[in-house]
């Protein structure tokens, strides 16, 4: 398997790249009202309006800060039965890796920074630090974000946002 | 089956299905004009074209029954049968047995029709009643064209069929060449030769040209469908003992074609409710001294926008006190006696209501209101109903702009933009100083105070602008006004609107995005979400304690 590997909160995370149809620069965000904090907005990718997720926050690690080697992954997913085309924001893309089977194992059930549920499992190459393998459609699965999107979905205050 | 063949025996269905949509105009208009010859030879000559295409295929099934009916027709023309209801009503069951059987040919093949047989039967029956005799000199087949009674069944239309999606990849290969466009000039610049950019300019007029074109050709008129109900009122008003006709209104508003699909069934639901619920049987009408017959509008229109469609009867309405107590039972509203007609009526669409009402059999609207609902808010959209005891129920769906190129107002938040419809736009103004930075207030407009809130604050965003620097729109929707807050005005323009992802189908005061030219995405707001919101927040701030 190839995977594409990218830093979030500073430590190299990777996804199969099968589910990844191109990766753009990360160009300006528009912020969308009534959407849980880890949506950050839409972003132009050729004259298409593509929702911007922030993989680092969804997943609990912080909120990603836009710096110039920030990127777009992009990637496709079903949206209640509907293919959306989806934007993972991730603060610099690193490098394909061609995994033989044997090297990725499955995730330990403990003592991983990331939840074991959001984990595909674990790439070991000898002599390289072990490598998380998101489980991107598990991550994306839209229930999911519908479902957060609706629960955080909290009412204006007064005072604004936070 | 091979791929040209499948090719062919599609095309045969859309032909199929085209006329035979004639033909059940035709029928249902022979039951008010029996003696217009007219629109027998239309009838004749649509069910004799689909009759020629399914021999050619080898469909036998729907090529007997199309006979079966070209006799049928024959004993109309030729006086041996008359026109009345029961007889209509067969000419659409066939109608509607050769179309279910014209749309399984594609899979099924020449089996498609095997259940036509005993519907061929009763249409021989009932000319066997009428003493008429089978008319075995025409065939079936092609052969006997030259017969046909002169029309426009043979004229070619100068229509063409596009599947959607090619409409889809041809916008959006349009919306790519805008932003190639755009990188062309950031390599040509300003400073190239006069030529140059003169081709360039060229280029950007051609461009929008063509995006206004291929836009356009995915937006249809409502007419055709509306129309189609026509078909429903008079089935659904047989089936119940009742009179009702059917009143088109607005049958040239244009809406995307996915919309109008997508809220086809609904309507249709909202038609059958009509009959169903409001129209009084024709003695109650005539002791109330209505109309026996009673009357439905369908009807379309534009506002702030976006397209309200409405099903409006002049039945019976709603009756407030049944409303009431059922909505207490349910607990759905918390003092339904003092409730407004808003509140109130708002409870039909509720699913649990629906359910309630099907069991103890009231009368009055509800069975699966809630999936109406739940269909136009899948479409961004809202529902509402007005009706008065006695005279009658509307029920209106209001589905926002979708894809369409869109006369905007852009305003700005930080450096956000946002497009709001320009026919909602009412007046622009500065914020004076004495409304303070934050929170909601009036200001003076058309002579009164108007109510106006912070699109900022509505949308839960970040710190209060600087006094005096901000702007208020002034918004018109359905009736009402609002004002809206903002950081900057940025004034009139074009956009092309599309629909926003699924993902934020939970903001409903986004109608759509749209990307700007500087490439930026701007949201296209709904103002009648808008006004939902800011009503809603109103409500939070008063029931909140301060």
């Amino acid at each position: 398997v190839t995977l594409v590997t990218f830093l979030l909160a500073g430590e190299e995370h990777a996804v199969g790249i099968d589910r990844v149809l191109e990766i753009v620069a990360c160009g300006l965000i528009t912020r969308v009202p009534a959407m849980p904090p880890f949506i950050r907005g839409a972003m132009n990718l050729r004259g298409r309006a593509v929702p911007v997720i922030d993989l680092a926050h969804r997943l609990g690690l912080g909120e990603a800060k836009l710096g110039r080697f920030s990127c777009v992954v992009i990637v496709r997913v079903d949206i209640a039965g509907e293919p959306t085309t989806l934007g993972v924001l991730v603060d610099e893309v690193r490098r394909l890796v061609d995994a033989a089977p044997g090297e990725v194992g499955p995730p330990p059930p403990l003592g991983t920074r990331v939840h074991p549920e959001y984990l595909a499992g674990f790439c070991a190459r000898g002599g390289e630090a072990l490598l998380p393998v998101l489980d991107l459609a598990r991550i994306l699965s839209t229930e999911e974000l519908l479902l957060v999107a609706g629960a955080e979905r909290s009412p204006a205050s007064p005072e604004g946002g936070p | 089956m091979d791929s040209d063949r499948e090719a062919i025996v599609e095309v045969f269905r859309l032909e199929a299905e085209e006329n035979l949509a004639s033909a059940e105009d035709a029928s249902i208009a022979l039951e008010s004009r029996p003696d217009d010859a007219e629109l027998v030879n239309a009838l004749f000559r649509a069910v004799h074209t689909v009759k020629g295409a399914a021999d050619s295929l080898g469909f036998g099934a729907i090529v007997s029954l199309a006979h079966a009916v070209e006799d049928l027709l024959d004993d109309l023309r030729e006086g041996r049968l008359g026109v009345d209801a029961w007889l209509i009503t067969l000419l659409l069951e066939c109608i509607d047995g050769l179309r279910a059987a014209a749309g399984r040919s594609r899979t099924e093949g020449a089996d498609a029709g095997s259940a036509l047989a005993p519907l061929a039967r009763r249409v021989q029956e009932a000319r066997a009643r009428a003493g008429s005799r089978s008319s075995e000199a025409r065939a079936a087949g092609g052969g006997d064209r030259g017969q046909l009674p002169a029309g426009g069944a043979l004229r070619r239309s100068g229509t063409v069929r596009v599947q959607a999606e090619r409409l889809d990849a041809a916008l959006r290969l349009s919306g790519e060449i805008a932003v190639a466009l755009d990188r062309l000039w950031g390599l040509i610049g300003p400073a190239a030769p006069q030529e140059t950019r003169d081709a360039h300019q060229d280029l950007v007029g051609l461009h929008r040209d063509l995006q206004e074109q291929v836009t356009s050709l995915r937006m249809v008129p409502v007419g055709p469908t509306l129309r189609g109900f026509v078909r429903t009122v008079r089935d659904v008003s047989a089936l119940h003992g009742k009179q009702a006709r059917l009143v088109v209104e607005g049958a040239e508003i244009t809406v995307d074609a996915d919309v109008i699909e997508r809220l086809f069934e609904p309507m249709m639901h909202l038609v059958r409710n009509a009959i169903d619920h409001g129209i009084e049987p024709p003695d109650e009408r005539r002791a109330r001294g209505k109309d026996p017959c009673g009357r439905i509008v369908a009807r379309a229109r534009r506002d702030a926008g976006g397209v309200v469609l409405q099903i409006e009867d002049d039945g019976a309405g709603l009756r407030r006190d049944r409303l009431a107590a059922r909505a207490r039972a349910l607990g759905l509203v918390a003092d339904p006696e003092h409730a407004d007609d808003e509140e109130l009526f708002a409870v039909v669409f509720s699913p649990g209501f629906s359910t309630a009402e099907r069991a103890t059999d009231l009368s009055g609207r509800g069975v699966g209101l809630d999936a109406v609902k739940r269909a136009v808010e899948a479409l961004r959209g809202s529902v509402a109903v007005e009706s008065r005891e006695g005279a009658g129920t509307t029920v209106s769906l209001r589905v926002p702009v979708t894809l369409a190129l869109l006369d905007g107002f852009g305003v700005g938040l930080d450096d956000d933009v946002f497009v709001l419809p320009r026919e909602a736009v009412r007046a622009c103004m500065a914020l004076p100083a004495s409304a303070g930075g934050r929170g909601s207030g009036v200001v003076p407009a058309f002579g009164r105070a108007l109510p106006f809130v912070r699109l900022r604050e509505l949308f839960g965003w970040g710190r209060p602008a600087a006094a005096g620097m901000e702007s208020v729109v002034v918004l018109g929707c359905e009736g009402a006004e609002l004002g809206i807050a903002v950081d900057r005005l940025h004034g009139e323009t074009k956009v092309m609107v599309a629909p926003a992802s699924p993902l934020f189908r939970g903001a409903r005061s986004v109608a759509g995005c749209s990307v700007l030219g500087s490439g930026r995405v701007a949201l296209v707001l709904d103002v009648a979400g808008l006004f939902h919101e800011a009503r809603r927040a109103g409500r939070r701030e008063r029931s909140a304690p301060s």
